[in-house]
């Protein structure tokens, strides 16, 4: 099938990026495709993390940081002047490595976003947008009773799918995750991994991981990061198969990293 | 939406700018009229006090006041202070009792010093303290007077006792308890390990609890007027400086600079501003030397106070207070 | 096994001793306290709190004959005295503690923050008597040209408008107890985990709203004590009470309109430090001793809430 523009959700043309003097990314160009679930690995600093993070400007917070190079988004630069950060954030949501719920009950974590975006939202859509993002994310029989409790007294996995939950109900295109289950149980990242593989058939989704395996179970694309650059990038049954490059066959082997 | 992001924003950096302008218009002020009354006579006179005259001279007895009051207050509460600590930090664990006495010493050092004050003068005008200070003769009623440099020196080192007690018990509890475990590994008992290991590894908190205590003692004015002597005469002998003079010197009344403020301040019976502003550019450049001390103590990097909030007990945050400017350590 | 060694015992023991010594001081200095102002709280009972009148039964104890002695006295001026100016400064400084930490922890300068901050601590170091100095040379002479010869005149029989007032009292303690403030808000504000602010700024809300709905409140609870201790500072302040609040134990009229906050009026812990001529006399010292007796009740107060909010388990609480 031939590849046109319209199939890429996000494209990367030439990003370097700076924490002052250190530069942490070369060079990057990558297209990452709608509808899709491409990881993103490598050994630890590689920049994949911060590659991720320039996708929806969340390294804007980290002074001394400095980016070259075009983010587009649907073809619109990310880092143009004229970009609204705070809407293109709402299109791009994000999950952290560590579950990081807020401070609030279970329901005001996930209706929190949907309500700053709309804040004359009546109750009952609220509860329905609410209702909807924990059953995406398998988890409305587990809270349904207990809505009002501190999201702080969840599990680790169920946290971390109440995140995901809190990211679905802003309604987002993209979805970043930033090796989500990197702090969990195998039995909560199993869990999370088959919800990343139903989230593929709405959204376009970017995971950062680890874990070699996972990004072999989950990812339709692989690109390999190494030293701050996108060494390899493709189908992900090809990456793992056939690497191009010795040094992605060495990594995938266990020679380092 | 935007715009009250807008007037938030305004709103924080109103009140930012005014704050700053805030500290830097007291201390700029201070130091702009202070300044033309500080010379070379200013520091080496004491205070004159003439009737329908006003005040002359300068600030030595209430500079010496202020020196040998702070000196003496903390070398009476550190042990006490560091003993104290030792226990609640180490030995007392969190039964009732202990929490009892943490209230207590929490309480105490949210009481103000015109409280403490109040207290020392009372309690040192029984006639049977009166060795601290001096008999009122005359009297039918024997009465100590109850206001000297010993009597001022106790009073404030039990107003400092609950904020240096808390100040080092905190220093204390941040020395990681792997430090301990190494040692207890290695067959050492409880208390050596107090000894060589946690306090060691204490001491900067342990300094700056001292030094906090210097800035309360030296910025306090009630315990000095009530304790210490209403007036700027030093009623002492006059060869203070002759070893056998030395008790008969800390048990008469005297003055601080806190005190030759008030004294010299448009309500007080000196009423001489430019004096009072004279003193308190000094007693400024004092207590920024103090901190000064701890800034180099603990580490130019670490210029910030310990976060205690969030995983202590707030009502320890008692003793924060007045750790405030001094408290400066990571 | 080996015993332990006697001069271990000997010094543990010796710790524990002090630290009973040092703690029995501690409640002997609050049971004095007391013990020494009930007997004017037990003659006067809830009238000490309702009834007015200070000055003028301090004067007429003092002028009376020899022997004679009067424990009935009501201190209603002296604790709307503190009530007002406590309140009104801790407002103020809650205002612009408020608006300063979130500058100092949002949008100030990276590299301005450390000497900002110094600057700060500097003033929260700076003894109260200055504050009262500065006070009595600036700020007094501010709210004095508030006052026009007409409405002091207007006044006289009321009470003096000297520009001595609870607005100047108000004002000073604020500016006071502000740098507190601001140093343990910024702290509180500090402590907040990042994966908030990160996670609220995926999910495309604005910084600002970030920090009033997410920040603000994970903060609370280090703001609240922020402002417990605040609030206790001022409480306790007498110097610069006592030299820009007016001398006089007056009640303040809200039917004056604005004219109340010109009005003087005088603390607790201000009378103390004012009455202290009568220091010998027992029953005006029981009534001195009261008005401390009120003041060590607020500490405890304060220290019992400090504690309350800490142990609470608020919705949104940590939790292991």
């Amino acid at each position: 099938m031939q590849e046109t523009e319209n199939h890429f959700k996000i494209t990367s043309s030439n990003v370097s990026t700076w924490y002052g003097v250190h530069d942490v990314l070369k060079d990057i160009n990558m297209k990452i495709r709608r509808r899709a679930i491409t990881g993103l690995i490598g050994p630890s600093g590689c920049g994949k993390s911060t590659f991720l993070r320039c996708l929806n400007r969340l390294n804007d917070l980290v002074a001394n940081f400095r980016i070259q190079g075009e983010i587009s988004l649907d073809g619109d630069d990310i880092y143009s002047p004229d970009t609204d950060v705070v809407l293109m954030r709402r299109k791009v949501g994000m999950v952290f490595q560590q579950p990081n719920p807020f401070p609030m009950s279970i329901f005001d974590n996930v209706a929190f976003g949907a309500r700053e975006h709309n804040r004359q939202i009546k109750k009952t859509e609220l509860s329905e947008i609410v209702e909807e993002s924990f059953k995406k994310v398998n988890l409305w029989d587990e809270v349904k009773h207990k809505l009002n409790d501190s999201a702080l007294n969840l599990s680790g996995g169920q946290q971390q799918r109440l995140c995901i939950a809190r990211v679905l109900a802003v309604m987002p295109e993209v979805i970043l995750l930033d090796e989500p289950c990197s702090s969990l149980d195998p039995a909560s990242t199993a869990r999370i991994e088959e919800l990343i593989m139903e989230l593929k058939n709405s959204y376009s989704v970017v995971v950062v991981t680890h874990n070699l395996g996972q990004a072999r179970r989950i990812s339709d694309y692989i690109g390999f990061f190494l030293d701050g650059r996108l060494v390899e990038y493709g189908l992900a049954s090809e990456l793992i198969n056939n690497p191009r490059e010795k040094v992605t066959g060495d990594y995938l082997e266990g020679n380092f990293g | 939406m935007s715009r009250e992001i807008g007037a938030g924003k305004l709103f924080c950096w109103l009140s930012g700018v005014l704050t700053i302008a805030m500290c830097l218009g007291i201390i700029i002020y201070v130091a702009a009229r202070g300044a033309p009354a500080i010379s070379w006579d200013f520091i080496s006179q004491p205070p004159k006090m003439v009737l329908l005259k006003g005040l002359s001279g300068g600030i030595l007895t209430p500079l010496a006041g202020t020196i040998v009051l702070t000196a003496m207050s903390i070398i009476l509460v550190l042990p006490l202070a560091l003993t104290m600590a030792v226990y609640y930090a180490e030995y007392a664990g969190d039964n009732l009792g202990a929490k009892l006495l943490r209230l207590g010493n929490d309480v105490l050092a949210g009481v103000p010093t015109i409280v403490i004050a109040l207290f020392g003068l009372i309690i040192f005008s029984y006639p049977e303290l009166s060795f601290l200070s001096i008999k009122v003769a005359g009297t039918a009623s024997e009465r100590a007077f109850g206001r000297s440099f010993l009597a001022a020196a106790i009073t404030m080192a039990v107003m400092v006792l609950p904020y240096i007690t808390k100040s080092v018990e905190e220093a204390i509890a941040a020395v990681p308890y792997t430090f301990r475990e190494a040692a207890y590994g290695l067959g050492v008992s409880k208390w050596r390990t107090i000894r060589k290991v946690v306090l060691p590894a204490a001491c900067r908190g342990i300094a700056s609890g001292a030094v906090l205590g210097v800035g309360r003692v030296a910025s306090d004015v009630a315990i000095v007027w009530f304790c210490l002597g209403a007036t700027l005469t030093y009623s002492g002998p006059e060869k203070w400086w002759q070893p056998q003079n030395w008790l008969d010197t800390l048990r008469s009344a005297g003055s601080t600079l806190s005190s030759y403020i008030y004294y010299a301040s448009p309500v007080g019976n000196g009423h001489n501003a430019e004096k009072a502003y004279g003193a308190a550019l000094v007693l400024i450049v004092i207590i920024l030397l103090f901190n000064a001390a701890v800034y180099y103590i603990n580490g130019l990097a670490a210029f910030r106070p310990k976060v205690s909030f969030p995983r202590r007990k707030v009502a320890a945050a008692a003793a924060f207070l007045s750790s405030i400017p001094q408290n400066i350590k990571k | 096994m080996k015993k332990r060694p006697v001069k271990e015992a000997i010094v543990e023991n010796m710790i524990l001793v002090c630290a009973v010594a040092g703690s029995l001081i501690i409640f002997f200095v609050m049971f004095f306290i007391l013990s020494r102002g009930l007997p004017v709280l037990q003659a006067s009972g809830p009238s000490f709190f309702t009834a007015g009148g200070w000055d003028k039964t301090f004067s007429i104890s003092w002028s009376a004959a020899p022997g004679k002695t009067n424990w009935r006295y009501g201190a209603v001026e002296l604790i709307a005295g503190t009530v007002l100016t406590s309140a009104g400064a801790l407002l103020l400084a809650a205002l612009l503690g408020m608006g300063c930490a979130v500058f100092l922890t949002e949008y100030c300068p990276v590299r301005l923050r450390r000497p900002v901050e110094g600057a700060v601590r500097l003033l929260a170091g700076v003894p109260p008597v200055i504050y009262g100095v500065v006070g009595l040379t600036v700020v007094v002479p501010l709210v004095k040209s508030l006052i026009s010869n007409d409405l002091a005149k207007q006044m006289v029989k009321i009470c003096v408008l000297d520009g001595t007032s609870m607005l100047a009292g108000i004002i000073v303690l604020g500016v006071m107890i502000t740098p507190t403030f601001v140093i343990l808000a910024t702290d509180a504000l500090d402590a907040v985990p990042p994966g908030y602010r990160f996670a609220s700024l995926a999910l495309g809300v604005s910084h600002w709203r970030t920090i009033v709905k997410i920040i603000i409140p994970a903060a609370r609870r280090g703001i609240m004590a922020a402002g417990i201790l605040a609030a206790g500072v001022a409480v306790g302040e007498f110097i610069a009470m006592a030299m820009v609040a007016g001398g006089v134990a007056f009640l303040p009229n809200p039917a004056h309109g604005l004219v109340f906050f010109l009005e003087p009026v005088r603390t607790l812990a201000a009378s103390i430090f004012v009455n202290n001529e009568v220091l010998g006399r027992k029953d005006m010292e029981s009534a001195l001793f009261a008005c401390a007796s009120v003041i060590l009740f607020i500490c405890i107060a304060l220290s019992l809430l400090a504690q309350l909010i800490n142990r609470a388990d608020l919705k949104g609480g940590r939790s292991g």
